[in-house]
């Protein structure tokens, strides 16, 4: 009898211990599957966004505007401003249109490494001060990823480094940044991962906690305790003082006992914890512990009242219980239903009612088995869930320890083109693009096989010959001894990523090789440029040097004819001789005159015609133009006038050039005016902010359909007059190129038969 | 007056010898600036005629050595000449000590008045010190 009672007290502890352990190993798996499996989402996310943006940190539209913003950053006028707003603005359109749906650019603003804000897609950010900038590193960043509180909405937030890539390609090893790109992002992708919480029954959950131990997600149990509610607890300390994850049953945030997993990402300034109340894990078992307990008291002291009583005769249904009792232990194990194991005992006496009280005890402890059970297959569906859901976010691929696939989710098959008859039992090399080396894979090979964790970016080949590119995390299972018994790996697609990165940097190849060939042409167009200044040189030098020989003879003509003319050197001369002498004097100052209008006229063609500007009074070069124009005037006998009213005005300008537009006019007068009566005046008057000076003559007038040839060079108004009229042609064309070159204009008003009046006027100053 | 003339043409060189010493004046007169510049280190003249285009030794390196030997202020050189000094040359030359610049040809009469002027100038300056 008392063996039969040890036997029922071993049962129920084996049941007992046996289904605490199985629970126990249960809740170890899976929720090592969520930290592990969540925790690795979290970081391969984080990981895609800091290489999203920095794309844009180097993109060289950014970066010129940064570059651009931070040379002129105190003379910055507000057009520049608005142009660089309009274009920031719209680049950052374009780069979400790359990025996608997945990505959503909230908010993104340049900062200067003085901490300003240059630029932000709000414009009403710009030039404020960004406070989270380190001022003292010089806007030198790491990439980094963090959640923030903005508006009281939880945010991600992506700085990046914004990087001069000009010049030579090694530029992003050696310069420091030259500004920072802030990104703000929703954390719905993040929140996906952490908050499905179909895996976790009615008290689990998963979150973060930030390394100053405060929570940085939504709690399962507390409103808005993210940034608010701090978690300092075991696996929190252990993470960030040892880098260490744990599993433990340990008080959590809430002070509850709680069974938990921790994925220390210590590295990102953040661990993710799954953590489950101990209660609901073994609440069951507890209650299995407590009816137990009372089941063998009751029966401890129904035996121990019969044993008073019970003779041999009653001891063979005793021994029969004792075997029901073996067999419902096996039973237990195999679990079978219990109604084949019903105790056949029909008796009235004790013995019959010991029977019914052991059937039910023995219903109870079936029953709370089958209540395991169910607890197990709950379970088991709801990791089955959670690995349904990470079918859908991303490309999920299981090996054995032999590398053979052993199953693939729907997104494998859609990306890869195989259909999963022609994956399951090869190797994943099926997918190989051979684009990466060998060595890369024998590298992950050796990572996976130890135990560790691979991430890396693969290029792989579908089926129908495409390329795709996947960020991978591979997480090796290890088995008790320690070895891989299969790996998982998640994979997400960054193909359209990668073709932009290319495309990136085939334009700016292209870029570089298009400055090289403007380079090229320009270094041509310079020397193309010297050689030309060389022959314009040349032509100068052999101008003035014609001139110079043409010029020198004619000095001891004149001055021969001076000396001729002049009786008390070389006596008198007979008058048809002094007519003779002044003939040939004339003759050689037109000469001279020529050869000067020609240097002129070739200098006015190279633009070689030089000024030297000062103060110019009025009448002091009227007076010196009376001086030289009087006697010829009075020996041809034409009545003079020149006269500046009013008195004492001035000009800035070139005094002997105006002198000689003056000279050019009268000369051109002096050969058109009648013989008799004849008639010139010059006059000097103020208009506006001009000094208009006048020639005026009573010479025949120029026909209007003459007027536009008049100052173009060689030209006279009748071809057949040239012969009378000794002028070269030029006068007019160079006057006009001086006054040009003065930066005044030059005019004639006329009628046939009227005469003429050739009018140039000259800005005051300047 | 003593007169100093420096110029490659002969033609104008017998001109002013001439001319000038007709009039009275006292006229020395050399084809390159090298003698030009020895004469003048030597003598003192009341006015220079130095032509500027002349080989070897132009009128611009008679002006530079005077200005090394400060000969410049007590010989007034007037620049006479055929080349394409522009102004804004010529008057660098003036701002540096040269008297004046009369470009070729030119008629007799200028060159009289020229004399004139310095002359003037000479007469005053012995009055002065006449008086003094």
């Amino acid at each position: 009898m008392l063996l039969s009672l040890g036997t029922l007290i071993t049962v129920s502890s084996l049941s007992f211990i046996a289904a605490d352990n199985l629970l126990k190993e249960r809740v170890e798996d899976q929720l090592i599957s969520e930290s592990t499996g969540r925790g690795t989402a979290i970081r391969s996310l984080m990981e895609t966004r800091i290489q999203q943006i920095s794309l844009l940190g180097i993109n060289d539209v950014i970066e010129n505007i940064v570059s651009r913003l931070q040379q002129n950053n105190t003379s910055i006028n507000i057009t520049n401003q608005v142009a660089y707003q309009s274009e920031f603005e719209k680049e950052i359109k374009l780069f979400q249109k790359v990025l996608g749906g997945s990505a959503n650019l909230e908010n993104v603003k340049l900062v200067g490494t003085d901490g300003k804000i240059l630029l932000s897609t709000d414009p009403s950010e710009n030039g404020r001060d960004f406070p989270s900038m380190n001022k003292s590193t010089g806007g030198s960043v790491r990439p980094n990823v963090h959640f923030d509180l903005i508006d009281n909405k939880r945010k991600t937030i992506v700085t990046v480094p914004v990087l001069q890539m000009s010049g030579n390609n090694n530029k992003t090893t050696t310069n420091p940044p030259i500004g920072v790109i802030v990104a703000t992002m929703d954390t719905k992708p993040f929140d996906e991962i952490l908050l499905n919480r179909k895996g976790l029954g009615r008290t689990g959950e998963v979150y973060l906690v930030n390394q100053n131990k405060k929570m940085i997600s939504d709690s399962r149990f507390i409103e808005n305790a993210a940034f608010h509610q701090t978690v300092d607890t075991l696996p929190v300390r252990d993470c960030f003082e040892k880098d260490e994850d744990i599993h433990a049953i340990y008080n959590d945030y809430r002070k509850i006992p709680i069974v938990g997993f921790s994925y220390c990402a210590k590295d990102l300034g953040l661990v993710l914890l799954a953590e489950i109340d101990e209660a609901e894990i073994f609440g069951p078992i507890t209650q299995l512990k407590n009816e137990i307990i009372v089941a063998s008291i009751a029966i401890s002291a129904i035996v121990v009242a019969i044993a008073f009583y019970v003779s041999k005769t009653i001891s063979k249904p005793i021994i029969r219980l004792r075997d029901e009792a073996d067999r419902v232990t096996k039973s237990i194990k195999s679990i079978k239903p219990y109604e084949d194991y019903k105790v056949e005992i029909k008796s009235n006496d004790e013995i019959g009612h010991l029977a019914v009280q052991f059937d039910k005890m023995r219903k109870s402890v079936l029953e709370t088995n089958m209540n395991l059970n169910m607890l197990v297959k709950e379970r088991t569906k709801e990791l089955t869930d959670m690995t349904n859901a990470l079918d859908a976010t991303a490309i999920v691929l299981v090996t054995d320890r032999n590398e053979r696939i052993t199953k693939i989710n729907k997104k494998f098959t859609e990306i890869s083109k195989y259909s999963e008859k022609e994956l399951i039992g090869h190797n994943p090399r099926i997918v190989n693009s051979g684009y990466q080396p060998t060595s890369f894979f024998e590298e992950m090979r050796k990572t996976i096989m130890s135990g560790r964790l691979f991430e890396g970016e693969i290029r792989n080949k579908s089926k129908d010959g495409n390329y795709y590119w996947v960020k991978t995390t591979i997480v090796p299972f290890l088995d008790e001894s320690g070895l891989p018994k299969q790996y998982i790996a998640i994979q997400n697609d960054i193909t359209d990523l990668k073709n932009f990165e290319y495309e990136l940097q085939e334009a700016i190849k292209r870029d570089k090789e298009s400055s090289e060939i403007i380079k090229r042409q320009v270094e041509e167009l310079r020397r193309t440029n010297t050689e030309l200044r060389r022959k314009d040189k040349l032509k100068e030098e052999f101008l003035s040097m014609t001139s110079h020989e043409l010029k020198t003879p004619l000095t001891p003509i004149i001055g021969w004819c001076g000396a001729l003319r002049t009786p008390r050197i070389l006596g008198e001369l007979t008058s048809k001789q002094l007519t003779a002498v002044e003939t040939i004097e004339s003759n050689a100052i037109k000469l001279e005159r020529l050869i000067s209008d020609m240097l002129d006229a070739q200098k006015l063609d190279l633009n070689e015609l030089k000024f030297s500007f000062a103060n110019v009074e009025i009448d002091s070069l009227f007076n010196k133009i009376k001086k030289d124009f009087e006697p010829l005037l009075k020996e041809k006998n034409i009545q003079f006038v020149i006269k500046a009213e009013p008195r004492g005005m001035k000009l800035k300008s070139d005094e002997s050039r105006i002198i000689q537009v003056i000279s050019a006019l009268l000369y051109n007068s002096i050969d058109f005016v009648p013989k008799n009566d004849g008639r010139i005046e010059v006059t000097a008057e103020p208009k506006d902010s001009t000094i208009t000076f006048c020639v005026k003559d009573n010479g025949p007038g120029i026909p209007k359909n003459k007027l536009d040839f008049l100052f173009k060079k060689f030209y006279q108004v009748d071809t057949s007059l040239t012969r009378k009229h000794g002028g070269t042609g030029l006068g007019l064309a160079i006057s006009k190129g001086i006054v040009t070159g003065l930066g005044g204009r030059i005019w004639v008003e006329t009628e046939v038969g009227k005469g003429s009046n050739f009018y140039f006027s000259l800005p005051k100053d300047d | 007056m003593k007169l100093l003339v420096i110029d490659d043409s002969h033609d104008i060189i017998d001109l002013f010898v001439k001319v000038l010493t007709t009039i009275g004046h006292e006229v020395v007169a050399t084809d390159n600036g090298k003698d030009g510049l020895d004469l003048l280190n030597t003598q003192k003249f009341d006015a220079v005629f130095l032509d500027i285009a002349m080989p070897n030794f132009s009128g611009l390196d008679v002006i530079e050595n005077l200005l090394k030997n400060k000969k410049l202020e007590a010989n007034p050189v007037i620049l006479f000449t055929a080349s394409s000094i522009t102004d804004i040359e010529v008057n660098d030359l003036i701002s540096k000590g040269v008297h004046s610049c009369i470009r070729k040809p030119v008629g007799i009469e200028t060159i009289f008045e020229k004399l004139e002027e310095l002359g003037n100038i000479q007469y005053e300056a012995n009055a002065t010190r006449k008086l003094s």
